[in-house]
């Protein structure tokens, strides 16, 4: 689902399911995919990433929040993208309360939550 | 039929007021998504728009109240219908309101009498749910007919649905007067996103969509020439964010960084279509000032 931004518990016929939703917004392909020229130019995926990182850790400080972030091998994987991503990378790194997750991780935090 | 009326002095704003800022915040959420031509909702489009009431709003608000800055919530009937909280939230934060239709019809493809009928359901979802008499209206395209019908089966004091202009003016129809505040492209639907036909405009994107620097330059570069413009001549600047386009994070924060940006500047004042009309009916002073006065006198 694209119409959140954090995790979310469906009961469904008797079992249940937890939706991680995920955003366009801030994926690779929007700002690099086909039809060219990409959005922004070089600089540019790597400032959706930090405006987007800079609202969500502010926010952060009052609740709960995660950041998620699509990217396409054939997309990000080419190599002016890649060390964008790379920078990004080592720019959260040295935030001692930021932590990369799987989505298996946030579904057991989640499944946690509700349970509690 | 209507006309427009000439103020009968030289126009301004009050003393102090050099800039004037209306932020309308759209909060539509999934009325326009995407409809299929075997009538099938696009399930992707539904979703990206449905953040709007389920988060982008909550979001809007937030970020207008830390900076203590009130706008004009420019509201469908059923997107109040759906959400009804946040708009509580917003009229008790001290915003003012505005009508949109109800699901976000284009009026420009409807006949008057369905338009009008849309407008009175609209205006009675506001009633019921918010207690709110709307003062003000914003069509989504608007018809030939809308300013006839809003002359002329209504007691609106506003209208903010033309694009005409930079600056408010007097019509006069059907036996009162309207103010007109016109709003530009320079909004969210422009800048940061394109909502194209054909749709999507690509298989690898939703929307076509800008920067969050892009919109920060598009915003800075129309707020220096209007500041630059106002030091000798009255100016507006409307600023239109709607729920799911500026409600996502990246976006918000450029509209979080433009609104502490803006206040630095002396004479900038972030207001309400209710507020700035009110001012503006002052430049027809020799003219009674308000819709109900000229009623009254008519």
């Amino acid at each position: 689902m694209l119409n959140d931004d954090f995790a979310c518990l469906f009961d469904c016929a008797g079992d249940q399911l937890i939706e991680i939703p995920f955003t366009t917004s801030t994926a690779d392909k929007t700002f690099i995919g086909y039809p060219y020229p990409m959005k922004g130019g070089p600089d540019g995926l790597l400032d959706v990433w930090d405006c987007e990182f800079e609202a969500l850790y502010r926010e952060g400080e009052s609740g709960a929040r995660f950041m998620i972030l699509s990217i396409q091998t054939w997309a990000t994987g080419r190599p002016a993208p890649l060390r964008t991503l790379q920078q990004f990378i080592e720019r959260l790194k040295q935030y001692n309360d930021v932590r990369f997750a799987r989505c298996s991780e946030i579904a057991a935090w989640c499944d946690d939550a509700a349970k509690n | 039929m209507w006309t427009e009326i000439k103020p009968q002095q030289q126009a301004k704003w009050p003393d102090g007021v050099r800039l004037p800022i209306i932020i309308s915040v759209h909060h539509q959420s999934e009325e326009a998504a995407y409809v299929f031509e075997d009538g099938q909702v696009d399930p992707f489009d539904y979703g990206e728009r449905q953040y709007g009431g389920r988060r982008g709003a909550w979001r809007l608000l937030e970020i207008m109240t830390k900076h203590d800055v009130r706008g004009t919530w420019i509201v469908c009937g059923a997107t109040l219908e759906k959400y009804p909280a946040i708009s509580r939230a917003a009229k008790a934060a001290g915003h003012s309101f505005a009508g949109h239709t109800y699901e976000h019809e284009m009026m420009c493809n409807y006949p008057a009498k369905e338009e009008l009928r849309l407008i009175r359901k609209t205006v009675s979802v506001f009633e019921d749910l918010l207690g709110e008499h709307l003062r003000g209206w914003r069509t989504c395209f608007a018809s030939h007919n809308t300013i006839d019908i809003l002359l002329e089966h209504f007691d609106f004091e506003w209208d903010a649905s033309m694009w005409n202009d930079d600056l408010p003016y007097v019509i006069e129809g059907h036996g009162r007067r309207l103010l007109e505040i016109p709003f530009s492209s320079y909004s969210d639907a422009a800048i940061a996103v394109l909502i194209t036909k054909p749709f999507p405009p690509s298989p690898f994107c939703t929307w076509s969509t800008n920067t969050p620097r892009f919109i920060w330059n598009t915003l800075k570069a129309q707020f220096d020439a209007l500041y630059a413009r106002g030091a000798t001549k009255p100016v507006l600047m409307p600023l239109t964010v709607h729920d799911f386009i500026v409600g996502r994070p990246s976006r918000c924060k450029i509209l979080d960084d433009f609104i502490a940006y803006a206040k630095q500047h002396e004479g900038v004042v972030f207001t309400t279509h209710d507020e700035a009309g009110a001012w503006w009916w002052k430049n027809y002073a020799r003219e009674p000032t308000t819709p109900s006065a000229v009623l009254e006198t008519s």
